[in-house]
């Protein structure tokens, strides 16, 4: 008896073993299982609007039919709150919504893909003009949201102008290529030494250029989606280890294309102080506008006079 | 004879002189008379000769002379044959054979004025070059085009004004001309060639087809006084053009094209004899908007022209299966039309078949309105504001459904700004245009035009003409009578343009908080339209 006791307890044993080692195994293999998609920082683009293959494009007169819209953040900041309009030919077309808005995530560690939506239209084609059998119009979606860019640039910082001590890194421009994750892109940062009082203050000549497909606006009338404006486009933000630079100017107008700003420092570096570099932060503020366009086809069948 | 004594001789006779005095004398009187003696034989032989060369009766052999009689009795019947062969009558052959042959013989037998017979015959045939070139030409085994025949008249008018100057160009001018309007005029006397020439010979034919040819020339110079030609057309148009009234515009994509369309259309016979009906017959086709179920309501006529342009009183024929259709989509009927040719006279002339049918044209443009301050905003960036958004230049043009009016519209530079709180006011150009080479408008029925929601019409040509207006789900329609638009369309053979002005109410109203309004002007015009298609004949007179 005492042996089949030893023999039963030697089985469990081993059974034990079996099952632990198989949950090891499993927990191993979720800890080294199938790779998700990996996060990017750069890129120059931010809400991007798709065409759902399932819309619609033609259509008969009088009928209605499915428009469906696929949005994507695909930059980096998140979106509150978006508008949108739809442009159509109203006395062809009338559609149930002309205007809407929406909120996107943007893209981040957890969420690599950004925040994703799709709307929905349903539109409806009203008599064409007589004598004509087939008719094209438009349908375009304008979006408009606020945006950020957030950059953050290493710059190498020499108070050293007489080369007494060895330099730990060299104060060269610096380039933003690929942009931050957003349409309006920091392109080129250009550290510059300047000396006052025999202090070093350092400067940084900041490149912006708008880099996605859209356009820029002002933040303060993204209520009318971009209705234009004489103001500034762009507010920017630049800190230098814990301090807000002055920039120069203040009035960001991306509208002439690639615009340089000029940030200086409060701080001053005695030229007996190491060379350093430490991160450049450059955060923009502004609103941005995406529009798509999609050709539509009314056929009128025959006999059909009106709706 | 005692010795001692001298004697001498001289010449052949051998008579003898005491002296040699005596012998030189006797010799010289004997050379004296020799060169006396050649004198008179070479005198004698001259006068002889000169007598020879006299033509006198009593001086021509005879044998010449019937020679050359004989060659002119040739030459006359050789002209007889080749005259009456190419179709002149026989009084007129051997008239005018007769006639030169007589001429001729009048030179041999009378010789004094034989130069006066030759100028006679020069000045004949230089005043009535162009005449005389024509038979020649005629008498070709070839027919020659009356387009050359022409040419060749004019050109002997011509060198005769070159060489001769003013004076021989003027009568030689005169007198051709008088010489073709009695041939060819529209008074058929002795002397006309449809009483002259042999029908169907080939001076007939060539004297046929030379009248037409004239009165081709004829009737292109009131065709051009008309004004109804392609290039009086196309000039106005370069003149829209020019000074930048001219309104563009594609024509709408159909299946078939749009009107009414005489195919096929021919005559039984192109010659036919005084008395004999002449047949016109055609196919009749009516093609509407096939997506409705309109109809094409067409009246036709046919009847006889002459080549000057003039419809021929009383030539009106009959139609079968009948003069009036209701057709619609892709309808097609064989139509006949009997003239009577005794009212077309003898001579060439046009059978004409006319159809009259009321049509619809209809046009529209889009208009893109955008908030002026959006538009310097893509400027800035060097940005085409409607390309950003999608919008083609094709977009933007004006189209206009298929048919015998073309219509162009225009608003001028798209995207139309707009200025918040301020009132704007697009003008809305229009050209209307003959879209078909073969017809013409008769009247114009009805315009209308409608304008787009938020934007209202206020006058034409700066003229507060549109009384007719009235407003259907916020769209604005103005409509013009036939009274109305007589005064609008005076020349119905046209390229015209007119400007709408325009008042815009509310630019809130008109872009609802967008960026961008798109919205149609639309157009439509009511008008009677004739088409016609004519075919040469020519009547005969009874052999």
């Amino acid at each position: 008896m005492l042996q089949c006791f030893q023999f039963n307890n030697k089985h469990r044993s081993a059974q034990m073993r079996k099952i632990i080692f198989a949950i090891l195994g499993i927990l191993l293999a979720c800890q080294q299982g199938i790779q998700g998609p990996q996060f990017d920082s750069t890129g120059t683009e931010g809400v991007v609007v798709r065409i759902n293959p399932a819309s619609t494009q033609d259509f008969l007169m009088c009928q209605e039919s499915n428009m469906l819209l696929d949005l994507n953040n695909i930059g980096l900041a998140d979106v509150p709150q978006g508008i949108f309009t739809v442009i159509t030919e109203d006395q062809i077309i009338s559609t149930t919504k002309k205007q809407g808005s929406f909120a996107l995530d943007g893209r981040s560690p957890v969420n690599p893909e950004g925040g994703a939506t799709q709307l929905s239209f349903r539109l409806k084609s009203k008599t064409l003009p007589p004598q004509l059998e087939t008719y094209q119009t438009p349908f375009i979606f304008h979006a408009c949201y606020p945006y950020n860019t957030y950059a953050s640039i290493p710059v190498c910082i020499d108070p050293d102008v007489n080369n007494r001590q060895d330099k730990s890194c060299i104060s060269t421009p610096v380039s933003g290529k690929g942009g931050q994750g957003a349409p309006v892109a920091v392109t080129l940062v250009e550290p510059k030494i300047t000396i006052e009082d025999n202090t070093v203050i350092p400067t940084f000549i900041i490149s912006i250029a708008n880099v996605g497909r859209g356009r820029v606006v002002a933040p303060e009338l993204l209520g009318g989606c971009g209705a234009g404006t004489e103001k500034s486009t762009i507010r920017a933000f630049v800190q230098l280890q814990d301090e807000t630079l002055k920039c120069a100017p203040e009035a960001i107008d991306l509208r002439a294309g690639e615009t340089k700003i000029t940030c200086r420092s409060n701080k001053n570096f005695g030229t007996n102080q190491g060379t350093f570099t430490t991160p450049l932060s450059i955060h923009l503020e502004y609103g941005y506008t995406t529009t798509s366009f999609l050709p539509l086809t009314i056929t009128r069948l025959p006999q059909q006079k009106q709706c | 004879m005692g010795a001692g004594a001298v004697k001498y001789s001289v010449g052949l006779d051998g008579k003898l002189f005491d002296t040699s005095e005596e012998a030189e004398e006797a010799l010289k009187k004997q050379q004296a008379e020799e060169l006396a003696r050649e004198g008179a034989a070479i005198a004698a032989s001259a006068e002889a000769a000169a007598s020879a060369a006299k033509p006198t009766a009593t001086n021509t052999p005879f044998k010449n002379r019937r020679a050359l009689l004989l060659l002119i009795m040739l030459a006359l019947l050789a002209g007889y044959y080749l005259l009456n062969k190419a179709g002149l009558k026989n009084i007129w052959s051997v008239g005018i054979a007769g006639g030169i042959a007589v001429l001729l013989v009048l030179i041999i037998l009378a010789p004094s004025p034989a130069k006066f017979v030759w100028r006679l015959l020069g000045i004949i045939a230089i005043t009535a070059g162009g005449l005389l070139g024509f038979f020649a030409l005629a008498l070709l085994p070839f027919q020659v085009p009356a387009f050359f025949t022409t040419i060749f008249i004019l050109g002997t008018i011509a060198i005769a004004f070159a060489e001769w100057g003013k004076g021989a160009g003027i009568t030689l001018l005169l007198v051709n001309a008088l010489l073709f309007f009695i041939l060819l005029g529209p008074w058929h006397s002795k002397l006309h060639y449809t009483e002259a020439f042999r029908i169907d010979s080939p001076l007939y034919l060539a004297a046929e087809k030379q009248q037409a040819e004239f009165a081709k020339i004829w009737e292109s110079r009131v065709k051009v006084k008309q004004g109804a030609t392609g290039v009086q057309q196309d000039i106005k148009r370069r003149i829209l053009v020019a000074t930048g009234e001219y309104e563009d515009g594609v024509e709408a994509a159909t299946s078939e094209p749009l009107g009414v369309f005489l195919e096929k259309t021919a005559v039984t016979r192109e010659r036919v004899t005084i008395g004999t009906p002449i047949d016109l017959f055609t196919e009749l086709t009516a093609q509407t908007f096939g997506f409705s179920d309109e109809t094409l309501k067409i009246k036709l006529q046919c009847y006889g022209k002459t080549f000057s342009g003039n419809k021929i009183e009383g030539s009106n024929g009959d139609i079968t299966p009948q003069a009036e259709f209701e057709l619609a989509d892709l309808e097609s009927y064989p139509v006949d039309c009997v003239l009577n040719s005794e009212k077309f006279g003898v001579g060439p002339a046009k059978a004409v078949i006319e159809a009259e049918f009321d049509f619809t044209t209809s046009s529209f443009i889009k208009g893109h309105f955008m908030p002026q301050e959006i538009i310097r905003d893509y400027a800035r960036q060097k940005k085409q504001p409607l390309t950003e958004l999608g919008i083609s230049g094709r977009d933007l043009e004006a189209v206009y459904t298929a048919g015998p009016l073309r219509i162009g519209m225009g608003l001028g530079r798209q995207p139309i700004p707009i200025l918040p709180n301020t009132p704007f006011a697009p003008t809305l150009g229009i050209t209307f245009e003959n879209n078909w080479v073969q017809g013409k408008f008769v009247e114009f029925k009805k315009l209308t035009i409608t304008a787009p929601p938020g934007i209202e019409m206020i006058g034409i040509d700066g003229q507060k003409i549109l009384k007719n207006c009235k407003t259907i789900q916020k769209e604005q329609t103005c409509t013009m009578e036939e009274k109305d638009l007589e005064e609008m369309f005076k020349d119905k053979i046209f390229t015209r343009t007119i400007r709408v002005q325009t008042q815009g109410r509310s630019a809130e109203e008109l872009l609802q908080g967008a960026p961008l309004a798109i919205r149609s002007f639309k157009l439509s015009v009511d008008y009677v339209y004739q088409i016609s298609k004519e075919i040469d004949v020519t009547v005969l007179p009874i052999q």
